[in-house]
């Protein structure tokens, strides 16, 4: 699962639109989408906020295994 | 603190930041084609264009000098010799700039402007080097 999906995902476990967790983690509804596309690059301390909004830990939502 | 009109969020303000350099860089750039342009085609007398000459030399001198105390470029880890390299290409450029616009053939008034030049940028590098020593020390202080 790529790193873009565990995040989709986790948010909408948690019943959340971009909107709504753009506005916990005090970022915009564009960001969150592009986070989500892959086409930008969080910092550590946007990846950290967006962890706790989403009581997720950092490798469960960010890290990405490399296949063998 | 005062709250900005609408959100700006990291990405935005990465924006923000790319667009601003981006025109700097292109004011910057209009700027010493315009002051080129005036003196070499226009042949116009320095007093027209004193300000902007000003303001372009301030503008570039701070920017330098910024960059080097906020760590930007580690000077102090360039090579002597590098350094040495870019005083000698600031001073052979000025040189050859002056004696073209002021079209000066005499060796002996060559040579004076030759000096002065060499001592203007000599400044230059020494405001450079304290900027970059006292940003190192700032950011030392800091860790």
């Amino acid at each position: 699962m790529t790193m873009n999906t565990k995040l989709k995902l986790a948010r909408v476990e948690k019943n959340l639109s971009q909107q709504d967790l753009a506005d916990q983690v005090n970022a915009s509804r564009q960001t969150i989408g592009l986070i989500e596309n892959g086409r930008y690059n969080p910092s550590l301390a946007l990846c950290l906020k967006i962890a706790h909004a989403l009581d997720k830990t950092l490798d469960q939502l960010f890290w990405e295994h490399q296949d063998d | 603190m005062i709250k900005p009109p609408f959100p700006i969020d990291e990405r935005t303000r990465i924006i923000i930041m790319r667009v601003c350099t981006i025109m700097y860089v292109l004011t910057i750039t209009a700027l010493l084609v315009d002051l080129l342009l005036r003196q070499m085609v226009l042949h116009q007398s320095s007093d027209q264009f004193n300000d902007i000459a000003m303001i372009f030399t301030f503008n570039v001198i701070i920017l330098i000098g910024a960059v080097l105390f906020s760590g930007g470029v580690p000077f102090l880890k360039i090579r002597p010799k590098i350094v040495f390299f870019l005083f000698i290409v600031l001073i052979v450029t000025g040189t050859i700039f002056t004696v073209f616009k002021y079209r000066l053939t005499d060796p002996v008034l060559i040579f004076n402007k030759f000096g002065i030049i060499t001592a203007i940028s000599g400044i230059f590098f020494l405001i450079w080097v304290l900027a970059a020593y006292f940003g190192k020390r700032r950011i030392d202080k800091n860790l």
